[in-house]
């Protein structure tokens, strides 16, 4: 028997996330195939005149590496939101993007996008939010019926294959030029990180996961049971909405942009509830500081490990959270 | 003022599980419901609780009808426990019981603290406060969830009439009245809160009911299997038949031999208690 005793401070652990997000964001902005300097950096920022690698490391740091980190902050943050959200929300340790089939119905939304029109931003975020809007709706219906972690496992691998096949189809049906959008997109990166993108992206997805931060009340009730929430006041079908939806808007345009990064929303909250204990409180800012924080640090190691080449962010990340879900469910103790 | 169903109906399936039920829970008193299996006790909790809407007939709230009030409304005024509540992720017995303030959110977390430490006392189990939830056995549990419905039906309730008067004229800049405390009953729903309880925490537990419903007013109805502690802690008894009610009243008219056998379909001597005057002991045979 462990008291809570046990547990860290909420106020410290979340401070000490804050500090640490700070330093990576610093260095992963400075160190990659070319370091910059820290002495360098106010000079590049701010001076006017800058001649041969001087400006080209101006273009670096500014045009390529701060968008980039920025990005991948953003998106670790709101898929480890997202993952905590909705396993609360299923009453399941296990509920991910990824696993319960909303990343690929999301992807199932951009391949279409991306094959059935001219492509571009414009047209697949919104149709990776279809897609993912979707694919949650019927991860929820399906999920629910049997009751467990069962019902929802199976009822992602329903998903992920049928989404799965379905871009399988659309690929071998695309074209010389579609192809290779698909390729590139498929394989899972931030490189694609850009002011512009950043623009669309960042209010959007920083204002939501805010939201989601905020309804850590209703997340706690959840864990009691759906018949306990309401008798604690919540409006339990609005709620249900509101919280579906906001997963499906945070995570399809994040997965059109990104093309899909696996088990940050379930290693994320899983690192942090063993450290805090499942209180949304401290669990719901945790999560959206350790998320950024372990997405920027891998996308960090993507860009650093074969350098001049680069990893893909999403072959990383399934490398790292492969075996951890794994572990999860060989040690089997209670979330 | 009560919690009632006027002609309550309510069809699952094709089965009517309830048939024209009226019944109605007063503030200031505890009232059993006990049945047979299958007689429709969960159901008729579930009606009051507002989670079944009646097929035909009604549910009120003093006076309103339930499907007019927001969750929110009902909560404030209706606290519920349901049988079996699960709960399997990492939260500690003071996390779990503070969450009965969740419909109270304009109390400081010192009156949330407080609230929750006189519950846990009431519930006999401060000791566990500092523990995980999920690895306290079932009736230890059970109790936590009782600390936590206690919260919810014990936490001031003011009126939101008297509050906006206060902040009128704290805005004036004239002394603020302290909010004064609303007279709306507040009721509390049990769906066999003592089934893993042992003797002593079942005896503590009822006493716990009782002294709510008696000294601070809460209607409460408690779903029993146990007709002999519903003789001795309730004060007005509700058997349900598989046709609809079978009694409604006060446990000495209720508990009788031919009710008894009509409800339970058991044959029972109905003695008068030889300790405590007026209550009844019912020796099954």
């Amino acid at each position: 028997m462990r008291p809570v005793d046990d547990r860290h401070r909420p106020g410290a652990v979340i401070a000490g996330l804050g500090m640490a997000v700070v330093t990576v964001t610093v260095f992963a902005t400075l160190k990659g195939a070319v370091d910059i300097p820290m002495s360098d950096v106010l000079r590049l920022l701010f001076s006017r005149t800058l001649e041969g690698t001087d400006s080209l490391w101006r273009n670096i740091l500014l045009d390529i590496r701060l968008p980039r980190v920025l990005f991948a902050l953003i998106t670790g943050a709101a898929l480890a939101l997202t993952g905590a959200a909705m396993q609360a929300l299923f009453r399941n340790p296990l509920a991910e993007p990824g696993l319960v089939g909303i990343s690929a119905g999301g992807a199932l939304g951009a391949v279409c996008a991306i094959v059935l029109t001219s492509g571009g931003f414009v047209y697949t975020a919104p149709a990776a939010f279809a897609g993912s809007l979707a694919a949650t709706g019927a991860a929820y219906a399906l999920g629910r019926r049997v009751p467990g972690v069962a019902g929802l496992l199976l009822a992602g691998i329903a998903i992920n294959t049928v989404a799965g096949s379905v871009i399988g189809l659309l690929t071998y049906t695309a074209n010389d030029a579609e192809l290779r959008d698909l390729t590139f997109w498929s394989m899972g990166s931030l490189a694609g990180a850009n002011w512009h993108l950043l623009a669309f992206l960042a209010p959007w997805t920083m204002l939501l996961s805010f939201w989601l931060v905020r309804q850590w009340r209703v997340l706690n009730a959840l864990l009691l049971g759906e018949r306990e929430a309401q008798h604690l006041g919540f409006a339990l079908k609005s709620v249900r909405r509101k919280l579906i939806l906001a997963c499906a808007l945070i995570v399809g345009p994040l997965v059109a942009a990104t093309g899909g990064i696996a088990f940050i929303g379930l290693v994320v909250p899983h690192l942090v509830r063993m450290t805090l204990g499942a209180n949304h409180r401290w669990l719901m800012p945790a999560c959206l500081l350790a998320g950024a924080l372990i997405l920027a640090l891998a996308d960090w190691l993507a860009r650093i490990v074969i350098v001049p080449a680069e990893l893909p962010i999403g072959l990383l990340t399934s490398l790292i959270g492969g075996p951890f879900f794994l572990w999860i469910l060989a040690r089997g103790r209670k979330f | 003022m009560a919690l009632s169903t006027q002609n309550v109906t309510l069809v699952r399936g094709k089965r009517p599980v309830l048939q024209d039920v009226s019944i109605s829970i007063l503030p200031g008193e505890v009232l059993g419901l006990l049945g047979a299996n299958g007689a429709g006790k969960s159901t008729l909790l579930a009606a009051l609780a507002g989670e079944l809407s009646p097929t035909t007939g009604a549910v009120f709230l003093d006076g309103d009808d339930l499907n007019d009030l927001r969750p929110a409304v009902q909560a404030r005024r209706r606290a519920v426990l349901p049988q079996n509540p699960s709960l399997s992720f990492d939260l500690s017995v003071s996390e779990v019981v503070a969450m009965g303030a969740y419909p109270f959110p304009e109390l400081s977390p010192e009156q949330v603290a407080d609230l929750a430490t006189r519950a846990l006392a009431t519930a006999d189990v401060s000791d566990l406060a500092k523990r995980r939830y999920v690895e306290l056995s079932g009736g230890e549990q059970q109790r936590v969830q009782f600390a936590r419905v206690l919260v919810q039906c014990t936490a001031p309730l003011f009126e939101p009439a008297s509050w906006a008067a206060g902040n009128r004229q704290r805005s004036n800049g004239e002394t603020a009245p302290s909010p004064r405390a609303s007279r709306l009953p507040r009721y509390l729903l049990l769906d066999e809160p003592i089934a893993s309880l042992d003797p002593k925490h079942q005896i503590a537990l009822m006493c716990a009911v009782q002294n709510l419903a008696h000294k601070q007013g809460v209607g409460v109805m408690v779903i029993l299997h146990d007709i002999n502690l519903a003789a001795r802690w309730c004060d007005r008894l509700v058997l349900l038949s598989a046709t609809g009610i079978a009694a409604f009243g006060s446990p000495e008219e209720t508990l009788t031999q031919a009710v008894l056998r009509k409800v339970f379909d058991i044959d029972a001597d109905v003695l008068a208690h030889p300790t405590l005057p007026g209550r009844r002991l019912i020796l099954t045979r």
